[in-house]
């Protein structure tokens, strides 16, 4: 068993939920909502303030990829206005990438404000990333527009499997889902539990861009294929 | 001695009880001598006896005088507290007529006020008490705890007596731990000692009781010697209606009771779900359509107005059946409720001696109750319940101590009122029934996590909700203290949608995991009407009226409670003795011994002991001693079912503890619990053998190993939550924010309780977690000693096909619970590994 495996022409995916783009030398992070247990405090939940583990985490998948260009594909923080400390730690950790490659943001949901909060950082800051018919998207706002490409990179869904062992033993574990016309990334940052696809499933939009595709499960020390499930009706 | 304390009471009101009266009830004359000489007092006795009055004779008298001195002041000066809203409405409708009374005999202004104050209470009303006191105010725990907080509400209360009703509902949760420190606010508001009355039907011991009420103080205890008579049957099931062999559902027993609701004038159902009552409400109307708009379902998911007029035609006599959950356990009078069926044994004796008090409330009156059996071995427990019932052997109730999160809410209260110095706080704390003996390093760690502190955070203690300074502490802003007042209490509820017709009529509410799983056009029943959504979108669905049969029951979460402990006796007790009868005389003489010892009628006694015989054509009944074992093949994996009479909380805790000892050697193991049983699941390759098992269960630091275990499951992250909002660490959830936006805008519980058990293991609210986990819910002694007896006692090992008669209801059961006994990545690892057909060694 691998800690990356190939998902499509070109496309390495990584262990810890990330997407090594070969022709570009880039790696495409989704969700790391840095600053996350900060945010929370802003909101009045006393929730530990620490980053879970995540500084390191991209430590290592940039060692093992020796990236020329860095693409955080949304959510990149996770509440605008930081506080001081949270602040401090964001632009750490970024400044850190930029003194190791190119470092691209596309915005989120949660991070609409980052231009605002982090401007001043030597980062670009794209509504969506492209390498010709490649293109990454952060998901949000597929109801509104689906721009034209050959395949999407998309995340924002925290996709995730349950899996069971013969004990009758269940995890959740964090997911690609991977397909012909699209490619939807796992969340990175450690405080995101994930949804079950499986029992869940999927907004009508990104069914239909996504279609019918595999399940490529990233433990954070293997990454491996599903074999085929006979596909469910949607609730 | 009835005439001298007769004139002790306010002349207005001697005249209005003996005009009504001929003379005291045995509770009064017990209870007046102590609640008229200003004691502290315990009241106990059935209801329906008079101890409201014991009670309220005195504080009345006591209003009374203080009017006629003209000492009364804007201010409430006796406090009525009940569990439930519906009481408070109902106590304030008894009041009415001796206040009056005794407001003739005075002046206009000097009048004593009465008014309620509860979550129901309208804004419009709320604000008009705030600036007119009412002299006697009749509230519930959290609405006193956020006056006490209020502003406007700083100078109002001169407290003279409070009065706690049903108090023993309070006792075993935490709502009995927020109470005793809000009684403490209480009497710190006081120029006096306050005084306090506790009125129970059931509690035991009296003394933990007691305690909560009153602290180190010391009360009197007026206990009535006149038990109400209790009539409980079982009810007869015809012949041709097969008892399933376990679940719950009441369909299958639903002409029963039916044929029971006949025979009565007015029938009282208790069911132990919501669920339960819907569906058994649902059948009850198809199978008697002449009663059509005389059956009624009642219970706390549904809209109030329908539950205010469900209970008012229930005091009127004017339904033939309600069925309910635990909704109409407490309260007065529906003197017309002429019969109570318990569907299914109540989990405990004082529940079941509860409920069964809700029949003829007539003084002399003697309670008529049914036990009506949903299942085989629901059957035994029947009979169990119904032995101990009648010898009057009641469950020991056992408090949460000192609970953490609790503490920090209260605190917060504290702070959100007004600046205290740490030292004033701690001291009230401590005079709490419930925190008697809570450390002051404890009451520290609470006050450091309030004020923000955590050593990851770097900057001093930003985003706290207190500010310490010199040695007191106030609340961090008023925002802060907004967000305090949403969040008191201590239930937690998840997240549940609104049904209203098209018309706005509010039908009750459902929870959202259960709409989200329907399909279109599924119909699911609630209040008794089948309905199906049309639309639904954030926290309301709209639905119109159902056609067609196939109808779905809503699912709401409640906590399981374990078995008690009396209550496993008895069924030990009766195991035991079916289990003598069959080896010495088979099925005959089982029937002998149950109608002779147990007093059942016949054709239950051939029910049950056709039941025996069922369960000894695959193994003997399991009793504690030899351990009944089976030892099951299930496809790839290989069951392990012990036979275990010990309640939930003590099984779940053998399958952990077992799953941690066994550790690494076996892979990962599923397991499954309930009252009577547990079962473990391993791979079929890898699974241990019956010495290594045995040797597993042994009893040295058994505790210490249960603690160990309990790091690694789901039980303690799924826990999490509800203590985080009790603690006000989290905010309660909301369901007007839409799902995906609610996702992300709240710490996945899970997730906060392995950050924190990571970074910050010493949090006060993980360490309640722990401790309520493991002596709530656990209860790890007694866990313990059944340890001890399962490791040194013989087993009587069966290798079966199938599991026997007496295993179907764990078996059956789905909900097995995930035991990762090694590390979880590697737990992992094997996992996926085993996607592929191949084991990766360990």
């Amino acid at each position: 068993m691998d800690t990356s495996l190939i998902l499509g022409p070109g496309r390495l995916g990584d262990c810890s939920g990330a997407l090594y783009l070969e022709r570009t030398r880039t790696l495409m992070i989704a969700d790391a909502h840095l600053g996350y247990g900060w945010a929370q405090r802003r909101r009045g939940q006393m929730g530990p303030v620490t980053d879970g583990g995540i500084r390191k985490r991209l430590e290592e998948v940039m060692d093992r990829f020796r990236p020329e260009e860095v693409v955080f594909l949304g959510d990149t923080v996770h509440a605008p206005k930081p506080m001081t400390a949270e602040r401090e730690f964001i632009e750490e950790v970024l400044n850190w990438m930029i003194t190791r490659a190119r470092v691209s943001i596309v915005q989120g949901n949660h991070d609409r404000a980052f231009g605002r909060d982090f401007g001043h950082l030597a980062v670009s800051v794209l509504p969506q990333w492209r390498d010709g018919g490649l293109l990454g998207l952060h998901g949000d706002r597929l109801r509104i527009e689906v721009p034209d490409a050959d395949h999407y990179l998309l995340g924002h869904l925290h996709p995730a499997v349950s899996l069971q062992d013969d004990a009758g033993v269940n995890r959740r574990v964090p997911a690609f889902l991977v397909s012909e016309r699209a490619t939807v990334l796992p969340a990175f940052s450690p405080f995101a539990a994930g949804f079950d696809i499986t029992r869940l499933g999927l907004p009508g939009e990104v069914k239909k861009l996504l279609g019918r595709h595999d399940i490529v499960v990233a433990t954070g020390r293997r990454i491996v294929r599903l074999p085929a499930r006979p596909s469910r009706s949607d609730r | 001695m009835s005439v001298r304390l007769r004139k002790r009471i306010h002349p207005a009101l001697e005249q209005w009880f003996f005009s009504r009266f001929e003379s005291f009830s045995e509770i009064q004359s017990l209870a007046l001598p102590h609640t008229l000489s200003g004691e502290n007092t315990m009241i106990l006795a059935p209801t329906g006896s008079g101890k409201t009055l014991a009670a309220f004779l005195s504080a009345l008298s006591a209003l009374g005088k203080l009017a006629e001195k003209g000492k009364l002041v804007n201010a409430a000066h006796v406090i009525y507290i009940s569990p439930l809203r519906s009481l408070s409405r109902d106590i304030e409708r008894n009041l009415r007529g001796p206040l009056d009374a005794l407001n003739a005999s005075l002046p206009d202004a000097k009048r004593v006020r009465m008014d309620i104050r509860t979550g129901d209470t309208s804004l419009e009303a709320r604000q008009k008490m705030s600036r007119l006191k009412p002299h006697l105010l009749l509230t519930t725990p959290e609405s006193l705890s956020s006056l006490l907080s209020q502003t406007q509400w700083r100078e109002g209360f001169a407290p003279l007596c409070v009065i706690v009703d049903e108090i023993h509902s309070f006792f075993e949760s935490k709502r009995g731990s927020l109470l005793s420190i809000t009684l403490e606010r209480l009497a710190a508001r006081g120029k006096s000692s306050l005084q306090r009355i506790g009125l129970s039907a059931t509690a035991s011991p009296i003394e933990a009781v007691g305690r909560l009420l009153a602290g180190n103080e010391p009360y009197a205890v007026a206990e009535a010697s006149v038990r109400k008579a209790h009539r409980l049957d079982i009810a007869a099931i015809p012949d041709d209606t097969i008892l399933p062999a376990g679940g719950f559902n009441p369909y299958r027993v639903a002409h029963v009771v039916a044929s029971e609701v006949e025979k009565a004038k007015c029938s009282l159902i208790f069911t132990s779900t919501r669920s339960a009552a819907e569906r058994l409400g649902l059948a009850l109307n198809v199978l008697l359509p002449d009663l059509e708009g005389q059956i009624e379902v009642h219970h706390a998911s549904l809209d109030r107005e329908k539950r205010l007029w469900v209970e008012d035609q229930l005091s009127q006599g004017a339904l033939r059946a309600v069925v309910c959950s635990s909704s109409l356990e407490l309260g007065v009078d529906f003197s017309g409720v002429d019969q109570v069926l318990l569907i299914g044994a109540p989990r405990g004796v004082s529940r079941a001696l509860q409920r069964l008090g809700r029949a003829g409330h007539r003084i002399d009156g003697v309670a008529a109750g049914a036990l009506v059996p949903l299942s085989l071995p629901d059957l035994l427990q029947c009979i169990a319940i119904r032995a101990a019932v009648k010898a009057g052997r009641l469950d020991q109730l056992r408090p949460p101590k000192a609970p953490l999160d609790v503490l920090a809410q209260a605190v917060l209260g504290l702070a959100v009122e007004r600046e205290h110095t740490i030292d004033e706080a701690y001291e009230l704390i401590v005079r709490a029934g419930s925190y008697l003996d809570l450390r002051r390093d404890d009451f520290d760690c609470v006050l450091d996590y309030l004020a923000g502190g955590g050593k990851v955070l770097a900057g001093n203690g930003e985003y706290g909700k207190i500010s310490i300074e010199n040695g007191s502490f106030k609340v961090a802003s008023r925002k802060v203290a907004r967000t305090y007042y949403q969040n008191i209490g201590t239930i937690s509820d998840d997240y549940s949608v609104r049904v209203v017709t098209r018309n706005q009529h509010r039908l009750g509410d459902v929870e959202e995991s259960f709409l989200t799983a329907l399909q279109p056009g599924e119909a699911f029943v609630i209040g008794g009407k089948s309905v199906v959504v049309k639309r639904f979108h954030a926290n309301v669905a709209v639905v119109e009226s159902a056609k067609g049969e196939r109808v779905l029951t809503p699912r709401w979460m409640g906590g399981k409670m374990s078995l008690t402990a009396r209550l496993a006796e008895e069924e030990l007790a009766l195991r035991r003795s079916l289990r003598a009868s069959f080896e010495s005389g088979g099925r005959k003489s089982c029937i002998q011994m149950l109608c002779a010892e147990y007093h059942v009628a016949s054709e239950t006694a051939e029910r049950a002991s056709a039941y025996v015989e069922q369960q000894y054509q695959a193994a003997p009944v399991p009793v504690d001693s030899p351990v009944l074992v089976e030892r099951i093949s299930e496809r790839r994996s290989l069951l392990y079912i012990f036979h275990s009479l010990a309640g939930r909380g003590v099984n779940r805790s053998m399958i952990w503890t077992l799953s941690h000892r066994l550790g690494d050697e076996f892979g990962s193991i599923a397991g499954n619990f309930d009252d009577h049983s547990f079962l473990l699941s391993f791979g079929a390759k890898r699974a241990p053998d019956p010495e290594r098992l045995r040797a597993a269960f042994s009893p040295l630091r058994f505790e210490e190993d249960l603690e160990s275990a309990l790091e690694k499951t789901e039980l303690l992250g799924s826990k999490f939550r509800p203590i985080c909002e009790t603690g006000q660490l989290l905010p309660r959830r909301n369901a007007t924010i839409p799902g995906a936006q609610r996702r992300a805008a709240s710490w996945s519980g899970k997730l906060l309780f392995e950050t924190f058990r990571r970074y910050e293991p010493e949090h006060p609210l993980l360490r309640e977690a722990v401790r309520e986990v493991l002596e709530d819910d656990l209860d790890a002694p007694k866990a313990r000693r059944q340890a001890a007896l399962i490791h040194s006692a013989p087993w009587e090992l069966y290798q079966l096909e199938r599991p026997s008669p007496f295993a179907i209801p764990l078996f059956a059961a789905f909900n097995r619970e995930t035991l990762i006994a090694q590390d979880p990545d590697k737990a992992l690892d094997e996992i996926v590994a085993s996607l592929y057909g191949q084991w990766t060694p360990a």
